[in-house]
């Protein structure tokens, strides 16, 4: 299964990436490109591409969304001057003509802070309740301490083996 | 536990992306080429990476890889000279144009155009392999060789090819020696897929630029 995890710069991408495939918080860098592990949980072996999220880097993502069966999509819950931002980028990944057949898991992340948007919060402030015809789920986690990721991919992946017995194809339609 | 890109063994072709991701953004808007800014360092990395798969390539590459090396180290030596000056490749090209230096042999110019050359080469070299990875390795160079570099390439150049690809490992060899530790190839093939649409359009507007300043028809001997 291919996911590909997007999220503004500082949500917490690689240190969810890193503590999904070696179980441990890795003092991590800003990404420029991409970090790819593989995820295996239940069966189910993710390829997970976690990709660099600073702004000038965000119009890369697209070149990342070709045959993706699922997004994660991070947001850090403590971050309320850009969930807007969030939001905005959010929208325009789910409606790309590859991402169209995706399902979609959104972290909100950094539960353990104080201030942080609760997950029902964040999800109001991505549009989710407004989505059509669109698998989505959320989950508030805490990437340091492991909470709630693997309730996540647990979600991820009853999905994804759903979809896959019902004959889904993972290629959105494209228009061009 | 500290993790950063420097400890990190990472392949040619995720490094390339890297590069790619500080250069991509940097492109001339609308048609004000004159105004636009390519880095110079994150430019030779870049370079220097295709160097690296030029030697997996093996001797076959010989004569580019030598041509490449000397482009590199011309344009190195330049913005070393004033690295604040330097530091775009567009300033290097006007300047030398302001003072009719563009087309002299030994010309920072004329680097930077051999250097794009050799970056369409092996754009189109990875786009074909990612399209056919089985693809005997011998056709795919001689292909890419045909549309990127022989239009512009004299009789010397091209025997010096001709020669050389007779020695080119098989595709799958080459496709071993850019993966990573424990790869497989679809991961492989999705990183390469990813290179080349960074780098296409990157390429295209370097093309734009190297067409402003006159360089763009330039041959070798």
């Amino acid at each position: 299964m291919r996911v590909v995890m997007l999220g503004l710069d500082a949500a917490g991408k690689t240190t969810i990436l890193y503590k999904f495939h070696i179980g441990e918080v890795l003092s991590t860098v800003p990404t420029i490109g991409f970090n790819v592990e593989k995820v295996q949980y239940k069966n189910v072996i993710f390829t997970v591409w976690d990709v660099g999220g600073q702004e000038k880097l965000r119009p890369l993502w697209r070149h990342y969304f070709d045959n993706t069966d699922g997004l994660i999509y991070v947001v850090d819950s403590l971050d309320r001057e850009r969930i807007g931002k969030a939001k905005q980028e959010f929208q325009t990944i789910i409606n790309d003509p590859f991402m169209l057949n995706s399902v979609i898991l959104v972290f909100a992340n950094k539960q353990d802070l104080r201030g942080a948007m609760t997950p029902m919060e964040v999800c109001e402030g991505l549009g989710l309740f407004d989505l059509k015809n669109r698998k989505w789920h959320i989950q508030g986690t805490c990437a340091l301490k492991g909470d709630g990721l693997y309730e996540g991919l647990d979600w991820l992946a009853s999905t994804l083996k759903e979809r896959k017995a019902a004959g889904y194809s993972s290629i959105g339609t494209s228009s061009f | 536990m500290k993790r950063s890109r420097d400890m990190e063994k990472r392949s040619e072709i995720k490094s390339a992306i890297e590069e790619l991701s500080m250069l991509v953004i940097v492109k001339p808007e609308g048609n004000h080429v004159m105004i636009a800014h390519i880095p110079t360092k994150p430019f030779l990395s870049l370079c220097h990476l295709v160097l690296q798969v030029l030697d997996k390539i093996g001797p076959t590459m010989a004569v580019l890889r030598q041509d490449v090396s000397q482009n590199i180290k011309r344009l190195e030596v330049m913005h070393e000279l004033n690295p604040s000056m330097n530091s775009n490749l567009v300033e290097i090209l006007k300047s030398e144009a302001s003072k009719g230096k563009s087309r002299k042999r030994s010309s920072c110019s004329k680097a930077f155009l051999w250097l794009t050359r050799s970056l369409d080469f092996s754009s189109a070299l990875l786009k074909s392999l990612e399209n056919d990875p089985k693809k005997d390795m011998e056709q795919i160079v001689q292909e890419c060789y045909d549309v990127t570099l022989s239009p512009w390439h004299g009789w010397i150049s091209s025997a010096a090819f001709r020669v050389a690809k007779k020695l080119v490992p098989d595709s799958k060899t080459f496709m071993d020696l850019l993966k990573e530790k424990d790869e497989n190839c679809e991961t492989l093939k999705e990183k390469m897929q990813i290179l080349v649409s960074l780098l296409v359009p990157f390429l295209e507007d370097v093309h734009c630029i190297l067409k402003v300043y006159n360089l763009d028809r330039i041959k070798s001997t």
